[in-house]
């Protein structure tokens, strides 16, 4: 059971491997068993909600030296706040590989070794306790999402994937820099050197060097995210990039940014992430507005779910940023509950896009009666989208702004509230925009008769609306799980504040 | 006895499942079956629950479910209250929405998404016993906003007309900029009171916005945008008219009867809070009399059916707003109630005669169908006199308990009973210009008129006795609420009461003689106030307006951020820095031009770039 | 005491070395200005030591001067040698090193 985690990353990455050098000719081999190692990661990773997560520790901890001379160690674990990014990951997966299935024609051993290696990478993110560690799967992550946005990309293949590499790689070189600045200082405090995250807690920087070395993790994470300015890697990357890994960006690979954030900057710099809430509050609020706004002008069915993806993300930091349980509890909640629903419209475009062979809405003409359910499935993944009460969305988000409303962390935290609210009207209307444009007949020219939903696609579409309406119906399933660690998160943060405010 | 009333729940919710994932396999009897069926399961659960009460103690019950959520400070039960006020709306939704429901299995024959309507209509009912029999905030917006989504549905039913699903959506996005208003509503109170139900914020209140009452004037002001959009009450009212899209039972039931009462519910409801600021309480009477006078003005000139009685609905709710922002709110769950019975009958029966006519709503193209439509006529004939408080009709007892609470009350006075009752004279004008033109004079239309069969009537007959007799019981359904609500013994006026007579038999008699004895100078009246009857038409230009001010710039600054300012400014800054090192690359290498002098020049300028660098380094202490 | 106005001669002379140096294209003018900079700093050198009451900088001074000296010589033959191959002694003509 302890070496569970180990399972989790080194499993699709070694099968990933294992492909490269297989020699079958059928595609559908590849196709096939991609996922049926993403399921039974799935189901592995199932055993992880066996821990214990009471006490907000980690759990499944695996802890022994890979290069002592340097102090970097293999550590890794799960505690409440990974435990939902790990099972994400291992469903959306799945999911990934069910849309790849008539979309990625060509070189599709190529690609589901790639998909497998990123699975592996992004859940060694999820659970690397060491920074060393981190940033070797955050790279691990980087190099197969290169060749997954450029080989498959729709159209300026090249630009797309340079253009997410090298805005990555600028953040991502400054965290290394970070890390090394990190694990001296420690080791001139105490003469020991690590990068165990739990050690190097209670380490104390220079005044301005912890700005700075603030803003190297952070620009790192907020990249990833993407934050608002920071975003505009993302509509190429989002538009360009083929559905699954659209799937896997949107779904998990922004949430790497968000729980880099919560683990590495609030526990290392508490006091710098409450001073500076102010500021990403603000670019937070500035991301929702302009995300959703953008979105009410695009064409393109992925264009709009990529805007709004920017809007619903940045959601998310409105409930980080304001600094107590409520708002923490509710960020990781609300990552889960994006993921899932993203995936599910990115997952609904590519179905109508193969179908209809088009994805303009000012060109698509189709009319819901002809497919029932195909209509029915997508509309509630689409309500979900939206906000609309009673489900898993609106959960997150209502319990986002409530953290936020009652925060301490700044005086202007209602105005943030009052404007964000308006995002989330922005949000119904691109979304009806969306879906009427798609599903509904437009005054000017004929309906197109699709093929109603078929059962893979069922299997992939079934357990996205499963997780929409059970968290809207009984979120505390999750949030009970995860409240331990972001208690003993919030308790750390504001002990740190405290210390800091006596010291001046 | 109490967990009965979860029926009202799970029987419609269950209705709503197995239609919506039969896809529509089911036949036309089977789906009207069970779309009619689970309501009824629903009415009778609730009315078992009613004399439960009404035998016992009247005491409110709070059933807990479940522990919804729990993080930091917030913890929330899924819990359902069953008090007088939640069984008095259950009856009025369940009772008209089951004779609905009935009245739609013959309506609705041979639509080709006859089962989606069911499904749809179930769903609205399970979502109106949420908002209902919510213990709290919280599930009162899931409730508000599940109405709003089966109100989209059902707007949007005819999917293939264009303006259907324009209207749909017109809808939707009000509705949620009230469901918005709400939920900041209910994070203010959440941060004052620690808890969002019912219960506690209505006795904590008092207590914790002791210092600060601007803030609960701004949590009820946000609350009452909900209740506004909901409610059609100015100025977010414009969608109301563009629902009529729907097919006429959901026009009757979701549109008159049940779902844009929910904003008079919610205030009722909330009375406990509103009446801490009173300043929110005379806008509340200000919206409501200023709504309803305008929408009395509009009806006064539509010629589709089904608008004159739409815009009658918002002025009639308007009259609910008036009489809850009084403070006299049994009053206005009174009217709610009558205004129910009638208004569905109305609606019921304008649908039946645009049955018979195969679908004309324009009255124009009506006339004479007194003779063809029987029933139909006197049904409408009942609906439209307890509109206009035709005494004995249930409208009288609590229209004109409104109008006189207009002037006796604390807060009222002339101005406010003036308009009131002027707005009664333009309602019993308007309604009865609808009645002259669609069943005196001759046929104007092509159609053939026919008259419905006894599935549609005699949901109309149950519901025309209601309309009669709904007014009767006015003191013991004062007595029955006043175990959830205050309620003040309503005033009584005798001269108010002959002019309460009166103004209704006065606007019959002004409607006789426009639209039936002198329509020639009508047309000449018409004519002469042109701009007035344009603007009237055109419903004061609002849909104009907000498209001019809000929509347009909306979709306009959209589409510049997007396709404009995002590639153009925004991706086009990141590129530049690209670029930037791609130029200084290619500069740094032309400059090795192998030239001494030039090297010099280099090695110089580092000499100094360091020299200088080390000197300001050295003057910034402990970097 | 400051020689204040040693050092300002020093750093007239330098810049005079300076500019002569990146104006000129006659190797030998260019030497000169080269010897001009390296006398302006002894002279600062020298300047300094005074006002510091130390021999440090008159030594130094002494070994910048042994340094020029030798430098001179190998400077110059390679001139001599540049003049051989290229027939001239204008320092744009020799681009060798141009990337």
């Amino acid at each position: 059971m302890e070496s569970i985690v180990s399972w989790l990353i080194f499993l699709p990455i070694l099968c990933g491997i294992g492909l490269f050098y297989a020699n079958i000719k059928e595609d559908d081999f590849y196709r096939s068993s991609g996922l049926a190692v993403s399921v039974g990661v799935f189901f592995i990773s199932l055993a992880l909600l066996g821990g214990d997560y009471e006490a907000g520790g980690f759990v499944f901890v695996q802890h022994f030296q890979w290069i002592p001379q340097l102090g970097v160690n293999y550590l890794v674990g799960v505690d409440g706040i990974s435990l939902y990014l790990v099972l994400l990951t291992t469903i959306i997966f799945p999911i990934a590989f069910l849309s790849m299935q008539n979309i990625v024609k060509e070189r599709v051993k190529e690609f589901v070794a790639l998909l497998l290696i990123l699975e592996g990478g992004i859940i060694g993110v999820f659970v690397s306790l060491d920074l060393v560690l981190f940033y070797v799967f955050w790279e691990v992550m980087l190099i197969p999402s290169y060749f997954l946005i450029g080989l498959w990309a729709e159209k300026d293949k090249f630009y797309t994937a340079i253009k997410f590499v090298v805005y990555t790689l600028v953040g991502s070189l400054l965290f290394l820099v970070a890390i090394i600045i990190i694990g001296v200082v420690h080791f001139k405090q105490t003469g020991t050197l690590t990068f165990n995250l739990i050690e190097l807690q209670n380490t104390v920087f220079g005044d301005r060097l912890q700005y700075m070395l603030f803003a190297f993790f952070a620009l790192a994470f907020c990249i990833k995210i993407p934050l608002f300015p920071l975003h505009s890697w993302m509509p190429h990357a989002y538009i360009k990039s083929s559905i699954p890994m659209v799937i896997v960006l949107t779904g998990i690979m922004s949430k790497t940014g968000l729980y880099g954030l919560m683990r590495f900057n609030f526990t290392l710099f508490p006091s710098i992430s409450h001073e500076v809430s102010g500021l990403f509050l603000v670019l937070a609020m500035a991301g929702i507005i302009y995300g959703a706004w953008c979105a009410i002008g695009q064409d393109d069915v992925k264009g709009i779910a990529a805007y709004s993806s920017l809007s619903h993300l940045s959601f998310v930091l409105l409930g980080m940023f304001a600094f107590n349980s409520i708002g923490e509890s509710s960020a990781v909640l609300q990552m889960f509950n994006h993921g899932i629903v993203s995936a599910g419209i990115f997952f609904y475009v590519g179905l109508i896009e193969e179908r209809v062979g088009d994805r303009k809405l000012s060109s698509v003409k189709m009319l819901s009666s002809n497919a029932p359910i195909l209509s029915g499935f997508f509309f509630v993944i689409v309500l979900a989208a939206l906000g609309l009460p009673g489900l898993n969305n609106f959960v997150g988000e209502f319990l986002l702004l409530l953290g936020l409303w009652t925060t301490e962390a700044v005086s202007f935290a209602p105005m943030v509230v009052y404007i964000s609210v308006v995002a989330i009207v922005f949000a119904s209307i691109y979304m009806l925009f969306m879906y009427q444009g798609l599903m509904y007949e437009k005054p000017e020219g004929t309906a197109t008769e699709i093929p109603e939903i078929k059962g893979k696609e069922l299997s992939a579409i079934i357990p996205i609306c499963f997780f929409i309406i059970y968290i809207g119906l009984y979120p505390a399933s999750l949030t009970n799980t995860i409240n331990a660690s972001t208690d003993k998160l919030v308790t750390s943060i504001h002990k740190e504040i405290k210390v800091s405010e006596n010291k001046e | 006895m109490k967990e009965l009333i979860l029926f009202t729940l799970i029987a419609p919710i269950s209705g709503f499942m197995i239609l919506a994932l039969s896809g529509n396999s089911f036949s036309e009897k089977k789906a009207g079956l069970i779309g009619s069926i689970s309501v009824g399961i629903a009415f009778l659960a609730t009315f078992i629950c009613l004399i439960d009460l009404v035998s016992g103690s009247h005491v409110a019950k709070t059933l807990t479910l479940y522990n919804w959520v729990s993080v930091g400070n917030f913890n929330l039960n899924v819990s359902i209250l069953v008090d007088t006020l939640s069984i008095v709306m259950l009856m009025i939704i369940n009772g008209v929405g089951f004779v609905i429901h009935c009245y739609s299995v013959e309506y609705m024959h041979g639509e080709k998404a006859y089962s989606r309507f069911f499904s749809h209509m179930n769903l609205f009912i399970f979502s109106m016993n949420v908002l209902v029999l919510s213990a709290d905030f919280f599930f009162l917006i899931v409730g508000w906003a599940l109405v709003g989504l089966s109100s989209y549905f059902l707007i949007g039913f005819y999917t293939e007309k264009h303006s259907a699903v324009l209207a749909a959506r017109k809808a939707f996005v009000m509705n949620v900029i009230g469901d918005v208003g709400m939920l900041v509503g209910a994070l203010i109170l959440f941060q004052y009171i620690g808890s969002v139900t019912y219960a506690d914020v209505f006795s904590k209140a008092g207590t914790a916005f002791a210092n600060d009452n601007a803030a609960l004037a701004w949590a009820c002001s946000l609350l009452l945008i909900g209740a506004f959009a909901k409610s059609a009450q100015f100025p977010l009212h414009t969608w109301l008219p563009d629902a009529m899209e729907g097919p006429t039972p959901v026009s009757a039931l979701i549109h008159a009867a049940t779902m844009v009462t929910a904003g008079v519910y919610l205030i009722v409801r909330c009375h406990v809070i509103f009446e801490l600021v009173p300043n929110v309480m005379e806008w509340i009477v200000f919206i409501g009399i200023l709504t309803s006078f305008m929408a009395a003005t509009i009806g006064l000139v539509k010629y589709d059916i089904k608008r004159v009685i739409a815009y009658s609905t918002m002025s009639q709710l308007g009259y609910m707003f008036v009489a809850a922002g009084l403070g006299y709110y049994a009053l206005a769950i009174f009217h709610l109630m009558t205004h129910a019975f009638f208004k569905a009958l109305l609606f019921l029966s304008a649908g039946s005669v645009i049955h018979g006519l195969n679908g004309e709503q324009d009255i124009r193209k009506m006339g004479g169908l007194k003779e063809k439509m029987p029933v139909t006529f006197y049904c409408f004939m009942i609906g439209s006199l307890a509109l206009c408080g035709f005494p004995l009709f249930s409208g009288f007892y609590s229209k004109e308990a409104i109008i006189t609470v207009s002037f006796m009350s604390e807060q009222g006075g002339y101005c406010l009973w003036f308009f009131a009752i002027f707005t009664a004279f333009l309602t019993s004008v308007y309604t009865f210009r609808n009645v002259f033109l669609t069943f005196w004079g001759e046929y104007r239309g092509s159609e053939k008129p026919h008259e419905s069969n006894y599935i549609i009537l005699v949901p109309l007959i149950i519901l025309a006795l209601l309309a009669i007799i709904g007014g009767y019981w006015k003191s013991g359904f004062s007595e029955f609420l006043s175990y959830t609500v205050k309620v003040i013994e309503d005033p009584h006026n005798t001269i108010l009461l002959i002019i309460g007579v009166i103004v209704p038999l006065a606007g019959i008699y002004t409607a006789y003689q426009m639209f039936v004895v002198n329509t020639k100078q009508t047309e000449a009246l018409r004519e002469r106030f042109r701009p007035l009857f344009d603007t009237l038409q055109e419903n004061y230009y609002f849909d104009l307006i907000y498209d001019m001010v809000f929509v347009k710039p909306v979709k306009m600054v959209g589409y510049f951020l997007g396709n404009i300012f995002e590639p153009k400014i925004v991706d086009r800054l990141v590129d530049l820095a690209g670029e930037f090192a791609d130029f200084f690359g290619q500069e740094v290498t032309m400059k090795q031009d192998g030239k001494i002098r030039s090297y010099g020049l280099m090695v110089f300028t580092g000499a100094v770039f360091v020299v200088s660098s080390f000197f300001l380094l050295f003057h910034i202490n402990n970097f | 005491m400051v020689h204040l106005e040693i050092q300002v001669l020093a750093f007239l002379i330098l810049t005079i070395g300076i500019v002569g140096f990146l104006v000129r294209k006659n190797p030998i003018v260019m030497f000169m200005s080269i010897e001009l900079m390296l006398n302006a700093v002894n002279l600062s050198l020298i300047g300094f030591a005074d006002e510091l009451k130390s021999v440090d900088g008159q030594i130094f001074s002494l070994i910048v001067m042994t340094v020029a000296a030798a430098e001179v010589v190998v400077g110059l033959a390679i001139i001599v040698v540049i003049f051989r191959v290229k027939k001239s002694t204008d320092v744009d003509s020799i681009d060798l090193l141009k990337g």
